[in-house]
């Protein structure tokens, strides 16, 4: 059998040689050490010697040709073989030199060009702005910038937060005492950002008997010698934190245009003061006991009522699920709509005493009576009433608040 | 010919050819002999399996092989004891190798037994690390060009020519100061003959008389260019007649020749008599790296090569061993593949055959999280200190100068600790420096305060060697800040690096002091505030006190950290005066924790050294409500995040104050971090205050003009208020 010469690696890496020259012609005899040809990298030019000694028999990469590593290049004819003998080394010229593809140029990606990519030009605003307006639901759209180049900044949604707080975004529904109503303006352009049209909303209305949360508020602040005093209120906001905890489809509101499920629970109490409303929130509120939930309460209108102007931080905002009680007024009940950022608002009317039909007999009893408003297109009715259910049993089996 | 006026002068120190004789071979220890060839078999076989490996692209990286060079290195470091060391350059697995085998086995490589197991585990931990194995002596991270095992004397071998030098300088400063009358080899080739580093360090080891061999291992080759082009005295031993340093040129195909002239050098160095030189001829078969001999490149011809092969080292201690009748024929053979043998096996526990293909054993390769491990120490060496803050401070405070107490927390920590040791130039002399910062210090330590020639590069990476030592803490001054770019390599390339290039644990005790000097008028080369560049350099700490306070709580720190700690200070605090302590040098203030000098809300402002207070006073003077903080500890590990995030969380803004030009500028990296981390805390971008784009000119208007002024702190403070909506008036 005649060996096959390889185009050998010279070094690490090398993948392909060019014959230089060929310093012996075919039918020359060869021996061990003679040097056979020369082979060029890009670098280095190196004599190849003959491995054993024989005939040259073919020559399959001339001079000049570049051929890949471990191809054969020559045949040599080993002691007592002929040229017949390299037919049995199949066809030469399949085994011959194929031509070292030259692919097209491999353009690095990053050099390619790129489609032009078109991008409206993004509103200016600082990150802490954009962390801010989406943490207090305030739309940057509209809102004139203070910042280089009227960038949009922290004091401009500051700004926007306390006008926000001034004039919130609920109104109440007619028919209402109109003593009440007036406080409420009207919503402001840039709070309504889903838009009027279409608007739809849904009023649910529930007859909660509160003579055993009385009750307990009463016994509870007695045991707590003067540390607290619990309101109705802080009952109301306690109840519907865990009912949101049970049905968490209810606690829903709109960023920008799009709606979200919030996961926190979150309520914000509207109440109504001499000169307007005052937003207050109570944040995780479900993981908050009573006592907790009306210091809270209690220290923010303090502070409200101290400052001339509402202070604005993000501590104060305005979304998520909302409470208006507007028992202090007298009023029964009332249905207030819901407006964007908020998904539904609770309102709370007067606790009186009424009676009530228990089998035939008709009794006396503490009734107040809540009304759910949802924005529809947020919460179906379903989700709605499963939740004043959640939220009425709690506040009728008071206990499982101080659980 | 003698001629009127001339008078012939004569070099101090001698310079010979140091040839071998038929009676030297005679004489020989037949025991030497055979060590000898035990340790230059194993050597080559050793090349010849990287070599081999290398031809199979297993080796990533360059592979200098230095296949017919081992007479030298063999021949000089068996004249060594195990306590002595040496270091090398990129080529440099023989003079590993036989100086790890020679610490292994004190006594000898047997030529006629099997190899024991040292030199086994040393084969293959050498040749792991070549791999760039987890199990290498620097866990892979060093390769084939950054061989350390300190254990047995090999330092750390480098891939910048010449680069090692200096380094090797400060080990044998630590011996001599030891007194312990080791020495130290550090090999070079002819290629690092011409660079500074090597030059340098030649008159600073002959002038402080260092027991350090400058062993030139003259292969005739930089790459492919000829010694010959690129020097005229090619006989490369006379640079020692330069400085004073007897040199002996051997011909390094001769071990025994070469072992003799190791011989006279070390007991000349073990005499206290200061460094020595040794030219050793040589030639390397292959190409600069690979498996190639140099001709295939055309650089030299066949003829060269094989005229220095029938001079091989091997061959000649076998031939002479047999004349001796020391060893057969047959006993060369099997020692030869006896090491091959072995080479094989310990290629077997490393590599493996995979689907036709030889590949490295996966399960060997360093874990991808190894990355980072060791640019620096973790601090547990501060873990204890007692750290004190101004505001607690339970003794007087009073108002000194700052360069006063510069010397003093020197003078303090000199007292109390011996190993400490200042160096630089003029540090001796002119009542403590060109500042006065190191007053006193020579008088009460005069061994220990060393005047150092001009030649950064050299004193620095000399005080590199010392600290890697271990056994010495050196405090190093530059005169100016911009004498960095002069000493690049060793402050960068080396004392920065060695760390984490050679595995992560060797420590790097040392201390670089210097002042910034805008506004002295030294123009544009004297002018830089180098922390931005500093900054750049993983593995140097960096602080920059603002008050003599801070100065003696960070100093402490500095000098008792295991990594290199620049310690920034300034002109314009030197003759100011600020906070001290009374009656106490000895406290610590942490590395890595800024100070808030002024609370506020409206901005955060970064600042740091001489910047410091001006910027306290522009806050005040606007009467803006802003978060001041000095910065203190500049590096990236040293950023006191929790208190840059809590101050911008409430402020939403944040200006970095420094005074520098902007190119070589700190802020820049800092405000990238910053916006990285605090995004979403951002009311503006990160905004700066630096100077201006060119260096500081002589000319004291356009210097004033090129450095951060209080006009430009004002305006940097309004800019941010107005870019708050908050303008102010």
């Amino acid at each position: 059998m005649p060996r096959t010469i390889m185009m050998p690696a010279l070094s690490a890496g090398m993948e392909e040689g060019t014959i230089a020259r060929w310093l012996k012609p075919v039918g020359a005899a060869v021996a061990k050490g003679d040097v056979l040809v020369e082979i060029e990298t890009d670098k280095a030019t190196m004599e190849y010697e003959a491995e054993e000694g024989g005939i040259l028999g073919a020559i399959m990469a001339d001079d000049g040709a570049t051929v890949p590593v471990n191809t054969a290049i020559a045949m040599l004819l080993l002691e007592g073989e002929d040229n017949a003998a390299l037919a049995e080394v199949a066809d030469i010229s399949t085994v011959a030199t194929p031509p070292v593809e030259q692919g097209p140029m491999d353009v690095p990606v990053s050099l390619r060009a790129e489609p032009e990519v078109t991008r409206s030009r993004r509103l200016a605003a600082s990150p802490l702005a954009r962390r801010l307006a989406r943490q207090r639901n305030i739309a940057l759209e509209g809102l004139s910038g203070s910042g280089a180049r009227g960038r949009i900044v922290r004091i401009d949604i500051e700004r926007a937060s306390q006008t926000a707080v001034a004039a919130p975004a609920v109104v109440v529904a007619p028919p209402a005492s109109p003593s009440v109503a007036q406080p409420f303006a009207p919503p402001q352009a840039h709070s309504a950002a889903p838009g009027w049209e279409g608007l739809s909303q849904i009023y649910l209305t529930a007859r909660c008997e509160v003579d055993a949360l009385l009750d307990l508020r009463a016994r509870l602040n007695e045991a707590g010698c003067g540390t607290y005093t619990l309101l109705v209120n802080d009952f109301v906001v306690r109840a519907a934190a865990l009912a949101l905890r049970e049905v968490p489809n209810a606690n829903v509101g709109w960023i920008g245009s799009s709606s979200q499920l919030y996961d926190n629970i979150d309520i914000s109490m509207i109440s109504a003061a001499e000169d307007g409303l005052v937003t207050s929130i109570v944040r995780h509120a479900d993981s908050k006991g009573l006592a907790a939930i009306s210091a809270e309460i209690g220290d923010f209108l303090a502070d409200s009522a101290c400052a001339s102007t509402p202070q604005g931080d993000d501590n104060r905002g305005g979304s998520g699920f909302t409470v208006v009680n507007l028992g202090a007024f007298g009023v029964e009940s009332a249905g207030v709509t819901v407006n964007a950022p908020r998904g539904c608002v609770l309102t709370v009317g007067a606790a009186e005493r009424r009676a009530v039909v228990k089998g035939d007999a008709c009794v006396p009893a503490t009734v107040m009576s809540c009304t759910l408003s949802v924005d529809h297109r947020l919460v179906d009715a379903a989700v709605g009433a499963r939740w004043l259910a959640v939220f009425k049993a709690l506040i009728e089996q008071p206990l499982r608040l101080v659980a | 010919m003698e001629k009127a006026g001339i008078q012939q002068l004569t070099p101090m120190s001698p310079w010979v050819q140091l040839n071998a004789t038929p009676d030297d071979w005679v004489a020989a220890d037949p025991k030497l002999l055979a060590n000898m060839l035990a340790s230059m078999v194993l050597v080559r076989s050793f090349e010849e399996k990287v070599l081999e490996l290398a031809g199979q692209g297993l080796v990533h990286g360059p592979a200098h092989s230095a296949i017919g060079q081992e007479g030298g290195a063999t021949g000089s470091i068996l004249a060594m004891r195990g306590s002595d060391q040496i270091n090398g350059s990129h080529r440099a697995h023989h003079q590993f190798l036989a100086k790890a085998l020679h610490y292994a086995a004190p006594k000898g490589v047997a030529v006629d037994r099997p190899f024991g197991d040292e030199v086994r585990a040393i084969s293959q931990r050498a040749l792991a690390e070549i791999l760039g194995l987890a199990q290498g002596y620097c866990r892979g991270r060093g390769g084939s060009m950054h061989l350390r095992w300190a254990e047995a004397g090999n330092l750390g071998t480098n891939a910048i020519v010449g680069g090692g030098v200096p380094m090797a300088a400060g080990a044998a400063w630590a011996h001599k100061r030891a007194g312990t009358g080791d020495v130290v080899f550090t090999y070079f080739g002819d290629g690092a003959v011409n660079i500074g580093s090597v030059l340098e360090t030649m008159n600073l080891a002959a002038a402080w008389k260092l027991p350090l061999c400058f062993f030139i291992e003259n292969n005739r080759y930089a790459v492919s260019t000829h010694v010959e082009e690129v020097t005229a005295e090619s006989r490369l031993s006379a640079r020692g007649l330069a400085f004073g340093i007897p040199a002996w040129k051997v011909d390094g195909m001769d071990p025994l020749a070469v072992h003799l002239a190791a011989q006279e050098a070390i007991a000349r160095m073990r005499a206290g008599e200061g460094p020595a030189i040794i030219e050793a001829d040589v030639y390397r078969y292959f190409h600069q790296n690979g498996p190639l001999p140099g001709s295939a490149f055309g650089y030299r011809s066949r003829d060269e090569e094989q005229a220095w092969r029938t001079r091989d080292p091997i061959e000649r201690v076998a031939a002479e061993m047999a004349a001796r009748q020391l060893i057969g024929e047959d006993s060369v053979a099997a020692l030869r593949a006896r090491a091959k043998a072995l080479m094989d096996d310990i290629t077997g526990e490393l590599v493996e055959d995979h689907e036709d293909k030889r590949r490295i054993v996966p399960a060997l390769w360093p874990s991808p999280d190894f990355r980072d491990f060791g640019v620096r120490g973790d601090l547990s060496e501060l873990a204890e200190a007692r750290v004190v803050e101004m505001e607690d401070f339970p003794g007087e405070i009073v108002e000194a100068r700052f360069v006063d107490v510069v010397a003093d927390v020197m003078e303090r920590r000199m007292s109390a600790d011996p190993r400490i040791v200042v160096m630089g130039e003029d540090v001796h002399r002119l009542k403590g420096g060109t500042n006065g910062a190191t007053r006193g210090l020579a008088a009460a330590f005069p061994d220990r305060v060393l005047g150092t020639p001009i030649a950064e590069n050299a004193f620095v990476g000399l005080a590199g060697g010392i600290a890697m030592d271990g056994r010495f803490i050196p405090v190093v001054e530059f005169m100016y800040p911009d004498f960095m770019w002069v000493a690049a390599d060793q402050v960068f390339n080396q004392i920065a690096k060695a760390r984490h290039m050679f595995g992560g644990d060797s420590e790097m005790p040392l201390v670089l002091r210097t002042k910034v000097a805008m506004g002295t008028g030294y123009g544009s080369q004297h002018s830089m505030d180098p922390a931005g560049i500093f900054a750049t350099s993983v593995g140097w700490r960096i602080v920059a006190p603002s008050t003599p306070y801070d100065y003696v709580g960070l100093m402490n720190s500095a000098l008792a950290c295991k990594d290199p700690v620049l310690v920034l200070e300034h002109v314009d605090l030197y003759t100011s005066k600020g906070p001290a302590p009374v009656g106490d040098l000895d406290y610590h203030i942490p590395l890595g924790k800024a100070k808030r000098v002024r609370r506020g809300e409206q901005m955060t402002v970064l600042t740091y050294l001489a910047m410091v207070r001006p910027v306290v006073e522009a806050v005040d003077r606007l009467g803006i409500s802003a978060d001041v903080i000095d910065l203190r500890s500049l590096d990236r590990a040293g950023i006191d995040w929790p208190l840059i995030e809590e101050s911008l969380d409430r402020t939403g803004n944040v200006l970095i104050v420094e005074q520098g030009s902007a190119g070589t500028s700190y802020g820049g990296w800092l405000a990238d971090a910053i916006q990285a981390r605090c995004f979403d805390m951002l009311d503006q971008p990160v905004r700066r205050v630096h100077g201006g784009e060119a260096s500081p000119s002589i000319s004291k208007v356009l210097e004033a003009a090129a450095c951060c002024s209080p006009a430009d702190i004002e305006a940097g403070l309004r800019s941010v208020m107005a870019d708050q909506g908050l303008a102010l008036v």
